[in-house]
């Protein structure tokens, strides 16, 4: 499959190939990162030595996926398929969205992820989804702050 | 927030379906709001909203068809009540003396 390739996309795909395996990994730490952004939070909470190495590893995360998405998506092979949406992300959502609602807004989170994959590319679409899971965990969670604070207000009618 | 009171957002998003009372679900609704704000809100903020606002008696909802783009998942389809139209209409009235096209503002009524 690489035979065919230009030379700087053959170099790309043969990088990413070594970086694959250590996506799943990498997503640990993206997990971690997305919880707590804060540089010095962090350090406050972690060790200085395993603080530095997050954030090092945050760097080269967004290298990584960079790399890993451009150069799979420039092999011949995968051009031809459709993206899907980040599946671990996905599961997130399930997690924090209340079961009631869940299908209905990974289908339109789903719709709009191959929309904006077609307009502006796969990985945006990608951040994009993983941005909006997070927004949703924090309108439900809120939600769900407002009504328990409104069941217990004195004041409530 | 009182029951029957409406949020600016909540205000956007009745006025949408009022507009459109059919087909509206997650995506068109949030493309309407796009098209008319210029910004697009997140999902989440959208089914929370629409969350409440059924709770309110403001819109009720069904489920639609599925189709491969949403992954095989439904469509959960929303439609403004006569309450809801009410509501728009009141919070309309309430915020119109505040426009500054409005009289006091020097405007033209």
């Amino acid at each position: 499959m690489t035979d065919k390739m230009p030379d700087d996309f053959r170099r790309l795909y043969e990088v990413a190939a070594k970086l694959e395996p250590l996506r799943n990994s990498l997503k640990d730490f993206e997990h971690v990162l997305m919880t707590t952004d804060d540089a010095e939070e962090m350090r406050k909470l972690l060790r200085q030595d395993v603080a530095d190495f997050i954030l090092t590893q945050k760097r080269a995360n967004s290298v990584t996926t960079l790399l890993i998405d451009t150069a799979l998506h420039a092999s011949p092979a995968r051009a031809a398929e459709t993206p899907s949406v980040p599946g671990w992300w996905q599961g997130m959502l399930y997690f924090v969205v209340p079961a009631g609602a869940s299908e209905e807004l990974a289908g339109d989170l789903e719709e709009l992820f191959h929309l904006h994959a077609a307009e502006r590319g796969t990985h945006y679409a990608r951040w994009w989804y993983r941005w909006q899971v997070c927004l949703a965990a924090g309108s439900f969670l809120r939600r769900g702050i407002e009504a328990w604070a409104s069941a217990l207000s004195p004041f409530a009618k | 927030m009182g029951r029957d009171s409406l949020g600016p957002f909540e205000f956007q998003v009745l006025s949408v379906l009022m507009q459109h009372p059919r087909d509206a679900y997650g995506v068109a609704i949030i493309k309407w709001i796009e098209a008319r704000t210029g910004k697009a809100p997140s999902v989440g903020a959208l089914y929370t909203t629409l969350d409440r606002l059924e709770k309110k008696g403001f819109v009720r909802s069904s489920l639609g068809a599925a189709t491969p783009q949403r992954g095989g998942r439904r469509k959960r389809l929303f439609e403004i009540t006569a309450s809801g139209e009410r509501a728009v209409r009141t919070f309309g009235s309430f915020i119109a003396p505040f426009s500054p096209a409005a009289p006091a503002w020097g405007g033209v009524a």
